[in-house]
């Protein structure tokens, strides 16, 4: 097995075993409330990471995997700039409406501060 | 720390900064080990360092000392932008958010056609991967920020922001001034250190 392999292995080794003795160790813990307490905002969940993450990978997949005669992959270029205004769209949408809970909203009128 | 902690403490320094600081430091890291590249694979090359042969020399002039001088200008609008809401005006902070997108934008464009009048490519030796590696690492940061500026400008359009809520920009200018200070160290050690 060349040297590579094995320092991979082990290294991936050594992060499921962090990650068992993490799990272990939370197990059993009281767990945190779904829903925070009057005056604290907290953002909820959102998909937008990945939204991100595809759209930052159609654009390095296309600047990386390009015919030799073209500067870039404009079958990846183009979605992913598609993505990428989705995803602006998408934060600038989100960004608007918790700005309006923490200005207007019942539950964090003391510390909006975006 | 649990979900009941407040995400900001009275007087004390917003969650979201530092946030960014931590965001920042990695990239400190992620640069630190291209830069660490560079002067490996320098100090390894046998023979004369630089541009293929049949390419031309480095040159600070027509394009790589003007667009310093834009993305050193866009970090002093970006600043005032931050100044201008720290008073609550509004007016003033959407006026130099667009000039800094402008700036940022003029910058990008300035190292695509650098690129076209290099005369070498990334395929081309050693010189060339590091150079496109850590050239193109830092156009891909600059057109990140401007995605965030293009962000925070119809944000500001839509009055989000105050002189008592506005970290998203403050976060913003942390980032961009970040990949600021990495242009001028990318333009000293290889336009001008050679």
């Amino acid at each position: 097995m060349p040297d590579q392999i094995l320092g991979y292995v082990l290294l991936g080794a050594a992060v499921l075993a962090f990650a068992a003795i993490v799990a272990t160790a939370a197990r059993g813990r009281e767990q945190p409330p779904l829903h925070p307490p009057p005056g604290v905002h907290v953002p909820s969940g959102s998909w937008l990471p990945v939204i991100w993450a595809v759209g930052g990978g159609l654009l390095g997949a296309g600047l990386a995997f390009k015919p030799d005669d073209q500067a870039a992959a404009w079958w990846f270029l183009i979605p992913a700039l598609g993505v990428i205004v989705v995803g602006a769209i998408l934060s600038v949408r989100t960004a608007g409406r918790e700005w309006r809970e923490t200005e207007h909203g019942s539950h964090d009128e003391g510390s909006g501060h975006h | 720390m649990s979900a009941q902690a407040p995400t900001r403490r009275q007087g004390g320094f917003p969650i979201p900064l530092v946030g960014m600081l931590l965001f920042i430091s990695s990239e400190v890291m992620f640069f630190g080990g291209l830069f660490a590249t560079y002067f490996s694979a320098r100090a390894s090359f046998a023979g004369a360092w630089g541009p293929p042969s049949g390419a031309p020399e480095l040159e600070i002039l027509p394009v790589p000392l003007p667009i310093t001088l834009i993305l050193l200008s866009s970090s002093l609008t970006m600043h005032w932008a931050v100044r201008a809401i720290g008073r609550g005006d509004s007016g003033r902070l959407r006026l130099w958010l667009v000039v800094t997108l402008g700036l940022g934008l003029l910058f990008l464009a300035g190292q695509v056609y650098d690129y076209t009048t290099l005369g070498f490519g990334i395929s081309d030796g050693v010189y060339g991967t590091v150079f496109y590696t850590l050239t193109g690492f830092h156009g891909a940061h600059v057109f990140g920020g401007v995605v965030g500026l293009a962000i925070l400008t119809a944000r500001a359009g839509q009055g989000q922001f105050s002189a008592r809520n506005h970290v998203a920009v403050e976060a913003v200018s942390y980032y961009w001034h970040f990949v600021d200070v990495v242009w001028v160290a990318l333009f000293t050690t290889l336009y001008l250190l050679g």
